[in-house]
């Protein structure tokens, strides 16, 4: 590959000419930062990569594409844990999403429209002078985009407040869509969409609505240009509490109780292990196995004190201790996704989601220390663990459990390490009946094995009505 | 010489903090060129990690992404890549690594652009960037009666020296009326060598270096005081690198004035009823962490009231004059300088301050349309003082 004479995509000056050249490359040396994510998966050299930055653009590009039959791979904030969409190398025609990053807040309507490539932090900042935020996902604040957690991850993830209003799904309201015939589609009840009106202003207003076929799809059967999110109001008061508890079954059983009550006490809740550096390096030592955070906002004062005086009797009934003022700070912003965890929890690879203990109960424990044995079951774990990456286990964001994997210095075998990790908790996840939840590259292709054979049999008729030439993200979900 | 950074290679995730962080987009470069990843840190270590895996050969091709990084440091400061062994933060230097990039690459037969071949002949030959003669250097001194040898050295910088003597001037009067008695080494001050570690000549940077450590050495220094935010960066953190720890202490002015007006020693008692806003120099600010001080001075101004540009401090957005980009790609310079002012303008600020003659001499081009007036700290001060230039 060394010194590589490259001849170019045969598409480029046709590409260019709808873009601009000054936003087309088929350099060689360029296409490089191209093949990979933050993944521990090899790489996909493109043979092209273009930044349009509007659907219109892109709608041209993909219907080129059509016509010469060319594959289309996307790249958003390129935080995909699961690889990059295979296609073909050399011949895919990459499209960086990142020009198509502009925030329109609709206040009065309680809306923000987020082009594919705006980052949450932007989008935040674009809303936060109105005392409003978007239910996204807080991890990858400033590197993940709209676009690419909508089409990335399931039901767009989950955000601060997972636990007292859901995934963020349902607060996705409409997105625009570049069909893989190049035309340009709006869900949710808007513009073109099941009811034309000028505007969304509500997803549920009736008949079918596609926007779930979108979400999580990977760009499979469409590339996402525009999300339209649900505003919420920032709750007036905030206060935050922690924990650290003698055992792993502890940890569970706290949560257990306080997550089976009518009224989940607290808004937003992690839990790591006290393995974790971070938490270590938070707790100032203090001796345990793991730790519990949680914030409680609300409009009431008192009745914030009231619930977090619930969960203090709760932690301390299963032995736990108080967190210092550290953890208590770590809770009031590490759990709501205010910049102090962010900037310490920067984008990384959280490949071993799962939904299964988004509410826990005893098979989350279970699975948990299933997936643990896992991992510590491939050979060199012990020399490697520290070295090729970070174990967060369990990675209790809000419930759910899963593994993190932090790819530490990418050396050859450090990746490797990662890799064969990866691979064995994926075959035990399947084994014990579930799969993971990140939605990219190579991983798509494990959970579409999950899949029952009439959801398949729907799916590939879907992608085969709507992309005949599978020349959109060809790879992803095994399509 | 990219082997030597090869950790710091590696151990990017290419997770992106390096686009956009606190403070909106984080790479000048980026915004201002197409926008591809080879523009930012992640995208250009990527292509650094394939040169040291030995599956990218160095060519003509990779130049301009190379000689484009402003070296401003702005992706280092949101980088928050952690050594997991050690626990140290922030351990990826974007720009140690793109000027060893760059130095393998000249060493290849490709680059420096040809500005900076002009830059380099006028600085071996002259000792200085604007290939002037060497008996101007001193000219702004003239009448000054500054002796050659004394413990504390103004270094002036090919800038101040030859294009803009007002700070030079200013920097020496302002500290003079502190009662501190300045020396200055004359043509013996050479070039910092800050151009040529960013443009892969570093031959000739470590002849600039040398000869400067010799040159100050010799002069019985025990602090230099330079008012240019590169010579300041070049001798407090890049000489020592090259040649070891030194024997005498580096300050830069505005850290200088500032401890004169704390301790009473100066009073910035004319008055200037104007709303400035500070542009923090990269070299002073995200390089070696000085931004208060500026501020400070700024503040004790009578009359005077500073406002912050929303991308301030760590944040600040380069002028589009670092690591040579200036000087080999004028218009994207130009462009970024251009966007620097408008933001500038968008806060209630008549003026912007810097405290950098570079800096100083790129927004005051862009701002000549704006009618922005751009002012260097020191020229300010010593117009604060009655002082007059």
């Amino acid at each position: 590959m060394k010194g590589t004479a490259l001849i170019g995509h045969e598409l480029r000056n046709a590409i260019a000419a709808i873009v601009g050249p000054k936003h087309v490359t088929d350099d060689y040396y360029a296409l490089i930062p191209y093949a990979r994510d933050i993944s521990v998966f090899p790489g996909v050299v493109p043979g092209i990569v273009v930044r349009p930055k509007s659907a219109e653009e892109l709608s041209e590009i993909v219907k080129l594409a059509n016509r010469k039959g060319y594959p289309i791979t996307v790249k958003g904030g390129g935080n995909g844990g699961g690889a990059v969409t295979k296609g073909e190398a050399t011949r895919n025609i990459m499209i960086d999403m990142g020009r198509m990053d502009k925030v329109k807040v609709d206040i009065d309507n309680l809306k923000v429209t987020a082009g594919a490539g705006a980052r949450l932090s932007t989008i935040d900042d674009s809303l936060r002078p109105y005392g409003h935020y978007v239910h996204s996902v807080i991890g990858p604040y400033y590197t993940a985009t709209a676009g690419g957690l909508t089409s990335g991850i399931a039901g767009a993830g989950f955000g601060k407040n997972v636990a007292s209003v859901g995934c963020n799904g349902p607060f996705i309201l409409g997105l625009k869509v570049v069909l893989p015939n190049g035309d340009i589609t709006t869900t949710g009840a808007g513009p073109d969409s099941n009811v034309n009106r000028k505007d969304i202003y509500f997803r549920e207003v009736t008949g079918p609505d596609l926007t779930d076929l979108f979400v999580a799809s990977g760009g499979a059967f469409g590339l996402i240009t525009e999300v339209v999110y649900r505003a919420i109001p920032i709750p007036k008061h905030m206060k935050a509490i922690s924990y650290v508890t003698p055992t792993m079954e502890a940890t569970w059983d706290i949560q257990l109780e306080l997550s089976a009550r009518e009224r989940v006490p607290y808004s937003n809740t992690i839990m790591f292990e006290m393995t974790n550096y971070m938490v270590k390096a938070i707790s100032g030592g203090i001796e345990g196995y793991g730790a519990i955070f949680y914030a409680v906002e609300g409009d009431s004062e008192a009745d914030i004190d009231n619930r977090l005086k619930e969960i203090s009797e709760v932690c301390e009934k299963h032995g736990a201790v108080h967190g210092n003022e550290k953890m208590n700070y770590f809770a009031l912003k590490g759990t709501t996704g205010t910049m102090e965890i962010v900037r310490e929890v920067p984008a990384n690879s959280c490949p071993f989601m799962t939904w299964e203990s988004m509410f826990p109960r005893s098979k989350s424990l279970e699975f948990t220390k299933g997936l643990q044995r896992a991992f510590r079951s491939v050979e060199g774990h012990r020399e490697n663990a520290t070295g090729a990456g970070l174990y967060l286990v369990p990675m209790g964001h809000i419930f759910l459990t899963g593994v993190t994997i932090r790819s530490a210095f990418s050396t050859p075998e450090a990746e490797e390490h990662l890799r064969k990790t990866w691979r064995a908790g994926e075959e035990y996840m399947r084994r014990v009946g579930t799969s993971s939840a990140y939605a990219q590259g190579a991983n798509s292709n494990f959970i579409a094995e999950s899949w029952s054979p009439t959801h398949s049999k729907l799916m590939n008729s879907i992608k085969r009505t709507l992309d005949p030439n599978n020349i959109m993200c060809p790879g992803l979900w095994n399509f | 010489m990219l082997d030597k950074y090869k950790k710091m290679v590696f151990a990017c995730s290419r997770c992106g903090m390096c686009i956009v962080g606190e403070a909106g987009y984080v790479c000048p470069i980026q915004v201002h060129s197409g926008g591809f990843d080879q523009y930012v840190a992640r995208g250009r270590n990527q292509i650094a990690k394939a040169i040291l895996n030995g599956e990218l050969g160095y060519s003509e091709e990779l130049m301009e992404s190379t000689f484009t990084c402003l070296g401003c440091d702005s992706c280092h400061a949101q980088c928050t890549k952690m050594d997991p062994l050690t626990g140290e933060k922030n351990i990826i230097h974007e720009t140690k690594i793109m000027n060893a990039l760059r130095v393998d690459l000249v060493k290849a037969g490709f680059g420096p652009p040809e500005a900076l071949k002009h830059v380099d002949a006028s600085v071996h030959l002259s000792h200085n960037v604007f290939g002037d003669s060497e008996e101007k250097r001193a000219l702004w001194a003239e009448g000054l009666d500054l002796p050659k040898k004394g413990e504390t050295v103004y270094f002036a910088g090919c800038y101040a020296a030859y294009r803009n003597q007002k700070i030079a001037k200013a920097t020496v009067a302002v500290l003079n009326a502190g009662g501190i008695d300045l020396a200055f080494l004359g043509q013996d001050e050479w070039c910092c060598g800050v151009p040529q570690l960013a443009d892969g000549n570093i031959a000739l940077a470590e002849e600039l270096i040398q000869h400067n450590v010799e040159a100050l050495k010799a002069a019985g220094v025990k602090k230099v005081v330079a008012s240019c935010a590169g010579c300041f960066h070049a001798l407090k953190s890049e000489y020592p690198e090259i040649i070891g720890s030194l024997p005498f202490e580096i300050v830069h002015s505005s850290e200088v004035i500032a401890e004169l007006i704390d301790s009473g020693k100066i009073t910035l008692d004319t008055e200037i009823e104007k709303t400035f806003t500070y542009h923090d120099p990269c070299h002073l600010g995200r390089h070696e962490k000085v931004y208060e001080q500026p501020r400070k001075v700024l503040k004790a101004i009578k009359g005077a009231t500073l406002v912050e540009m929303s991308r301030n401090k760590a944040n600040a957005w380069c002028c589009g004059g670092g690591s040579v980009v200036a000087t080999a790609f004028p218009d994207m310079a130009g462009e970024i300088a251009a966007g620097r002012v408008e933001e500038a303008k968008s806060t209630a600020a008549e003026a912007i301050v810097s405290a950098c003659p570079s800096c100083e001499n790129g927004l005051s081009a862009a701002a000549r349309k704006s009618k922005m007036e751009v002012y260097d700290l020191a020229v300010l001060v010593a117009t604060a003082m009655g002082i007059e230039i």
